[in-house]
């Protein structure tokens, strides 16, 4: 993913520090490449720290060790750059998601391993779970749309839970809409209280809220026991 | 924040007044969220934090219902009550304005009453017409 900048992963996603000067033997593909990547983990980490309306372009630059200039080479402005970071998260997301739930025998358990993965990927990258989750809403309207279009992409993985039912269209149209809700403000509301490395305190909580519509009380309570930590 | 509680805004102290006149949970409850509905109104901004926290309480007192599973927390009503203010705030924003009420909050209601008053009671929430403003 192209946002990270710790060292656990610095292997993996190459230095997101600045380049060294003079002569350093790289392409111009990859001087834009790094300088993007830089950019968009000094949005993630000025947004965090400040919020994305007191956020400005000169904090994102200065951050990344790149020009204005250059910025501006890259993204029209500052709701450009916080869209292209929300969108490598979320490419990153899906694609550990995939994962997470590929070796699963059943939907329930999917549903489960999915909560479980995003739940620790949030509490491991603070900063992605700010910008993911919190600040899209107030941000600008554009955003909250696209923050909005993410979620309601998430609805065929969970709507496949009717399936669980005798009568799957007995559930409102809604109700995957409603359970995500409810699970972003569950999560939402542990960042805002400074406690992200707790998210996956959340999921025994998560199992329960999402799968009772689908399995009933009692599977999905056997289930949330199951997610619990030992 | 409790319903009876001190609000900071005025739009909360509106939505958070306690329904007059009204025993039953569900009953208080729709009331509640049907406030803050027309509260909202055509602005898009999001609930404010004593609305969210106020219609949470109110939702935590369904695990009262004689036949609320004793499993369910508070985190269910936090959940629940953010699934409310959600999908009303997203309703504004991706219309332009809010759906209207008929269509937003029975199904809302619906998620609200089910995990603690069962499939049959939330049924109910779906044909229940809204209370007269």
């Amino acid at each position: 993913m192209a946002v990270e900048r710790g060292d656990r992963r610095g292997a993996e996603l190459g230095e997101l520090g600045p380049l060294p000067g003079g002569h350093h033997g790289l392409s111009r593909e990859q001087i834009l490449e790094s300088q993007r990547e830089r950019l968009l983990a000094a949005m993630a980490e000025e947004v965090a720290a400040k919020g994305y309306r007191a956020t400005t372009i000169t904090d994102v630059v200065k951050a990344a060790s790149v020009s204005t200039r250059d910025f501006y080479e890259h993204f029209d402005g500052k709701e450009a750059c916080f869209l292209a970071a929300f969108e490598a998260v979320r490419d990153h997301l899906e694609t550990l998601l995939a994962g997470a739930t590929a070796s699963q025998p059943d939907w329930p358990h999917q549903a489960v391993a999915a909560l479980r993965a995003a739940l620790e990927f949030f509490a491991a990258e603070p900063d992605l779970a700010r910008l993911c989750l919190v600040e899209p809403v107030s941000a600008t309207p554009t955003i909250a749309i696209r923050f909005r279009e993410a979620v309601l992409a998430c609805v065929p993985a969970l709507a496949l839970g009717r399936a669980e039912l005798e009568d799957g269209d007995s559930l409102p149209e809604s109700t995957e809409d409603s359970l995500l809700g409810g699970a972003i403000s569950l999560a939402t509301r542990s960042i805002l209280a400074g406690e992200t490395e707790l998210l996956p305190d959340l999921l025994p909580s998560l199992v329960e809220f999402t799968l009772s519509p689908y399995l009933g009380t009692e599977r999905a309570v056997a289930l949330a026991s199951e997610a619990r930590p030992t | 924040m409790g319903f009876t509680e001190s609000s900071t805004t005025p739009s909360a102290t509106a939505t958070l007044a306690p329904p007059v006149g009204l025993d039953d949970w569900r009953s208080r409850l729709r009331a509640a969220t049907y406030a803050l509905y027309r509260d909202l109104g055509e602005g898009s901004a999001p609930p404010v934090e004593d609305e969210i926290e106020g219609l949470v309480d109110l939702i935590d007192e369904g695990r009262a219902e004689p036949t609320a599973p004793p499993t369910l927390t508070r985190v269910t009503a936090e959940a629940l009550g953010g699934a409310i203010c959600h999908e009303m705030f997203f309703s504004a924003v991706r219309e332009g304005s809010l759906s209207p009420e008929s269509e937003l909050v029975p199904p809302l209601m619906y998620a609200a009453v089910l995990p603690y008053a069962g499939a049959a009671s939330a049924a109910e929430e779906l044909r229940i017409p809204a209370p007269p403003r």
